[in-house]
């Protein structure tokens, strides 16, 4: 990468740093999380731009793709939780359990019920 | 020791710690890889388990860790942002599903906490650790951020969204057989509706137009539950 593209990236960034200070802000007078709030603003502003900048797109799909790397200090925390529950561990991850499968069972039969069958009047061209 | 010093040493621990979960991250991206992405050695997992392990072998107490790696945190609030970005990429998908897709997704993100919460109620768990079941469906960033203002345990609830995550592409082979759901449409929303962002993935293994569905899914449940949970705790907490 040039030096000018990184320049650009780091500005693509900074963009996104920007917006979530820009949602912090707005979180004091509005009870929702300041991520979502950045989320919300940027995401009008694109609608008005009509395009996603080239480097803002490369930056977001880069941080997007390695989402999973915020997380593994989520992650470690949770082994207090893990320990503090004991015994009902295994109740709590239960509920996890029979929850997604219920809600899997429930959307991709509603999905398959909508979309599924042939004759659709959805739009088939969209590969997004 | 003065002042200058211990924040000195705060920050050169910072520094290390940060580099380790890098580098955990890295092996445990290439791990996954190696097992031709099967779920069970999600980088999330295995990231945890060897930062675990190394932790154990270090005599670093978790505390500890935790607070070196705060700025990995503080990183999580921008990234969330640009999740507006594959919003916007899917917005005519969206128009196109219309109000049957938007369906889907809201049954599907209100059943799942449900189900969750009222098996929870059935047995005396406190009620921080019931409400970090709400936002198990939705996105990581999101969903940490939703349950510290609703009052749940932050990082109790990102450990329910990674196992649903992983829970859920685990149980999809098996449900799409027993729901006959062989539309790649219906594949990638209940995933992302269900799984969030590791669904997400998986859905992209399917093929592309799965994917989409899953990312706008993802996207839809994400926002609608992060909105809607702290609204209702407002209204009636």
């Amino acid at each position: 990468m040039s030096i000018y593209g990184v320049i650009k990236s780091t500005l693509a960034f900074m963009t996104l740093i920007l917006f979530w200070f820009l949602g912090y802000g707005l979180s004091h007078y509005v009870a929702l999380p300041a991520a979502l709030l950045g989320l919300l603003l940027l995401f009008i502003v694109l609608l008005f731009l009509g395009r996603v900048p080239k480097s803002l797109e490369h930056v977001g799909q880069f941080s997007l793709r390695h989402l999973s790397f915020f997380f593994i200090p989520a992650l470690v925390a949770a082994w207090f939780y893990a320990e503090q529950l004991g015994d009902k561990l295994w109740l709590f991850l239960f509920a996890i359990m029979l929850s997604t499968f219920t809600s899997l069972c429930l959307t991709s039969w509603l999905g398959q019920r909508f979309f599924g069958q042939p004759n659709q009047s959805i739009s088939q061209d969209d590969e997004g | 020791m003065d002042w200058q010093s211990i924040l000195a040493l705060v920050s050169l621990n910072q520094l290390l710690w940060i580099t380790v979960t890098l580098f955990v991250y890295v092996l445990a991206v290439w791990i996954f890889k190696f097992f031709a992405h099967n779920i069970l050695f999600h980088p999330i997992l295995v990231g945890a388990i060897l930062i675990g392990g190394i932790a154990a072998v270090s005599d670093t107490p978790l505390q500890y860790y935790q607070l070196s790696v705060s700025p990995i945190n503080w990183l999580l609030g921008p990234v969330t942002v640009a999740l507006a970005i594959p919003l916007y990429r899917q917005i005519r998908l969206i128009y196109d599903a219309g109000s049957k897709g938007l369906l889907v997704v809201i049954i599907g993100g209100t059943v799942a906490p449900l189900i969750a919460i009222s098996w929870l109620g059935l047995f005396d768990f406190s009620d921080p650790v019931r409400l970090s079941v709400l936002t198990k469906s939705i996105t990581t960033p999101l969903a940490v951020e939703t349950t510290h203002i609703i009052g749940g345990l932050p990082e109790l609830a990102a450990a329910a969204v990674v196992i649903t995550g992983i829970l859920g592409v685990m149980f999809s082979q098996i449900v799409f057989k027993l729901t006959r759901c062989d539309d790649s449409r219906a594949q990638g929303l209940a995933l992302g509706t269900v799984s969030h962002a590791i669904g997400t993935s998986r859905a992209h293994q399917i093929n592309a137009k799965a994917g989409a569905f899953s990312t706008m899914a993802l996207c839809v449940n994400g926002i609608l539950t992060a909105i809607i949970l702290p609204t209702v705790f407002i209204l009636f907490g």
